[in-house]
């Protein structure tokens, strides 16, 4: 009974024989997925860049304006529509309850991803593709990108930021 | 103190104090009363989330959001807790309770936490999320709720380890501690590393909020809070798991396969399971891939691990119980034959499907590196925890309440037919709208938004007819599950209202 | 017990019964793993050099 307590001696008892073969597989199992993360993480494309820095909001709103002020072509729903060239360091600042600036994209070119909030935490999901990251505020995280598929995305923020939270969608064009 | 008064269960043979049976009759009952507040705010919440519907404004949804993730996640199941872990030292191990004072105190505590925190809430003082990251901020006396109700919790903890030592010292039991109350002085442990974190955050954090430090890094916040907010959740598994084999002993008198293996689980999940808490940041900057990869790598995977080992044992010590009692025909008789009008029993089962199959794969998976960028705040991840906490936990602690009434309350359960039924009702629906939640999510829909559209943005978004579909199956699951937890709530208040009285 | 002599008590129920230590360890692996490397990387992050003082 599991209500009753037990008589030393009981580490004594051998296991059943279908209980060694459960222990096994499931032992084999936590191994293999362990292994597997970090080998992906090596071998994969599919990872954060690991790449971070410490920003404050002040700063990262001062790279962003001065990327959009470089590389601005046009208004979109009255945010600017930047496009940056390839290979360079491309922003995007969150705040109550704003993505700022619209970023068009070459399929096949490779940016670097600053990602930041001026004010409290954001969340940027990216879809349809469903990719989706933090944006803390205090912190430049860069994100090595190559988008590959030309289309319209949405820029979603999924962490509660306050009261116009649903509100605050941005966009992003891969041409 | 020594002459504290108990009485003798004519079932068990069990001694039961006064004093511990007090408590883990005031505890369970106020946890029942908020889990009707985190029911009727979940109305609310499913109704507008259910995209066709969309019931209450942006304001009201919000506040709901953090009332509902307060008083369920962190109200309805600790204050139960509590009660199990009075029930797993005093009742189980014949003793009496140690320091009966303190846990009145703890009572006092964590009620005027939880009351208070929620009080804000409503007030709209606090519309900042269970999680209530800063530099978001709440009015302090929110954050005071908090701290009050973990430091409650903590003494708690501690008249339970009290009472083993005490049980211990009086030896009111020979060899060691039976599997039921191990498990639940495993969740203590959890309990009282996961509340120091909790007091560790919430502290600055009050200060910060009542204007006199600076504000603590909002990565730092992020790391300890959630060592807080989803250990919480690791005590609940542990209490959870700790209720399956006691389920199994008062259903059909299962005795555990192998008691090392059990107890070496619990030991486990104690040592290794905390450190979970790291996927919640994995998409975040200022960790390392090593901090992330280390902290989700094998020393988790031996608490998953743990959870391999109670997914064979519970089911085959049931198995193995019914087959004594002669289902022993072909390999599924006993199953047939189970006692599945047993309210406790189908609780059981249904409790140990969705925790095992929908929350615990989904966990496990969610919690990789590299998956966790497409599932970060998404409604997968709400979809995973309303499977581990209510379809798992919550069902466990319902399951538990059909036999507490009799033994503790001593009334016999109104109603037995609708008994019956209610596990049934909130166990399945619940599953049902735990996948549907799911699977909106593998489309992308975030989670704690009010909505998912676009509808005020500068942008729109569609997520398509298959989305929506979801949804819909979500809010008539969703209904469904909160008709099964408004009668398992009228059950159990009309038992103790108008009840049978259990003379003895 | 009038057996207690003759049963073998494995190293192993000393260490799952013994509440103290499980909690020591348990504190100590997730304070050093999680909370304290977490805290020391966090607090070691260097300023964005995109930002010339």
């Amino acid at each position: 009974m599991s209500i009753q307590a037990i008589k030393p001696g009981w580490w004594q008892k051998p296991l059943d024989g279908q209980e060694k073969i459960w222990l096994s597989i499931a032992f084999v199992w936590c191994l293999a997925i362990t292994i597997i993360m970090p080998w992906w993480h090596v071998v994969g494309d599919h990872n954060m860049s690991g790449e971070y820095h410490k920003i404050t909001g002040g700063d990262f709103s001062m790279l962003t304006d001065q990327f959009i002020e470089k590389y601005q072509v046009g208004m979109d729903e009255g945010i600017p529509v930047v496009v940056p060239p390839a290979n360079s360091d491309i922003f995007l600042r969150g705040a109550q309850w704003e993505w700022d600036p619209v970023l068009k994209l070459k399929a096949g070119s490779t940016y670097r991803l600053h990602l930041s909030s001026i004010d409290v935490n954001h969340g940027v999901s990216i879809q349809p593709v469903n990719m989706n990251f933090q944006a803390v505020p205090g912190y430049d995280s860069i994100l090595t990108i190559t988008p590959t598929t030309k289309g319209e995305y949405r820029i979603i923020c999924n962490e509660f930021c306050g009261a116009g939270h649903h509100a605050m969608i941005g966009k992003l064009i891969v041409e | 103190m020594s002459a504290q008064k108990f009485r003798t269960c004519p079932a068990t043979g069990l001694k039961i104090y006064s004093s511990a049976e007090t408590l883990i009759q005031i505890n369970a009952v106020t946890a029942i009363v908020f889990l009707l507040v985190g029911g009727l705010t979940a109305i609310g919440l499913l109704l507008t989330r259910w995209q066709a519907v969309h019931l209450l404004d942006d304001v009201l949804f919000y506040r709901a959001l953090t009332l509902h993730g307060i008083a369920m996640l962190v109200a309805w199941i600790v204050f139960f807790e509590m009660a199990i872990l009075y029930f797993a030292s005093a009742v189980l191990l014949n003793c009496r309770l140690a320091t009966p004072f303190i846990g009145w105190l703890q009572y006092i505590l964590m009620l005027v936490g939880a009351g208070l925190t929620a009080v804000m809430i409503i007030l709209g003082q606090a519309d900042v999320m269970f999680t209530s990251y800063v530099p978001l901020q709440a009015a302090h006396w929110y954050y005071l709720g908090i701290i009050l109700f973990a430091v409650g919790a903590i003494l708690g903890c501690c008249v339970f380890f009290g009472t083993i030592g005490l049980a211990k010292h009086e030896k009111t039991y020979e060899g060691s501690m039976p599997l039921v109350t191990y498990g639940a002085m495993c969740a203590a442990i959890i309990a009282i590393l996961t509340l120091a974190t909790g007091a560790l955050t919430f502290i600055p954090t009050w200060l910060w909020a009542a204007g006199l430090i600076p504000m603590m890094d909002a990565e730092l916040y992020r790391l300890m809070f959630w060592g807080f907010g989803h250990s919480t959740q690791q005590i609940n598994v542990c209490a959870m798991v700790a209720c399956w084999y006691l389920l199994g002993t008062l259903t059909v008198g299962a005795v555990p396969v192998n008691e090392k293996v059990s107890r070496a689980a619990f030991a486990l999940y104690v040592l290794f399971i905390l450190i979970a808490s790291e996927h919640h940041v994995l998409v975040d900057p200022g960790l390392s891939a090593a901090h992330k990869t280390w902290n989700t790598g094998y020393f988790m995977h031996l608490a998953v691990l743990a959870s391999m080992i109670h997914a064979y044992s519970c089911p085959a010590a049931t198995e193995v119980a019914l087959r004594k009692k002669g289902y022993t025909k072909g390999l599924f008789e006993w199953l047939k034959k189970a006692p599945w009008g047993d309210p406790g029993f189908s609780s059981l089962w249904i409790s140990m499907f969705g925790f095992g199959w929908i929350g615990g794969i989904t966990g496990v998976i969610y919690g990789t590196e590299q998956l966790n960028i497409i599932v970060h705040n998404t409604l997968r991840i709400p979809g995973h925890f309303h499977a581990t906490v209510v379809v798992g936990t919550t069902l466990a602690f319902m399951g538990i309440t059909w036999y507490v009434l009799p033994l503790i309350f001593r009334r016999e359960v109104i109603f037995p037919g609708l008994a019956r039924i209610q596990p049934y009702l909130f166990g399945v629906s619940m599953c049902v709208f735990s996948v549907a939640m799911i699977m909106a999510g593998v489309s992308g829909v975030s989670r704690r938004s009010w909505d998912m559209n676009g509808m005020d943005g500068p942008f729109q978004v569609d997520f398509g007819p298959m989305t929506d579909l979801f949804l819909a199956i979500m809010g008539v699951a969703g209904i469904l599950a909160i008709l099964g937890g408004a009668l398992y709530v009228l059950l159990a208040v009309g038992t103790l209202l108008i009840g049978k009285k259990i003379e003895g | 017990m009038d057996n207690e002599g003759d049963v073998k008590v494995s190293y192993w129920e000393v260490f799952l019964d013994d509440v103290g230590l499980l909690f020591f360890l348990g504190a100590a692996i997730y304070f050093a793993l999680y909370i304290v490397w977490g805290a020391m990387e966090i607090a070691s992050v260097s300023y964005s050099p995109l930002i010339v003082k």
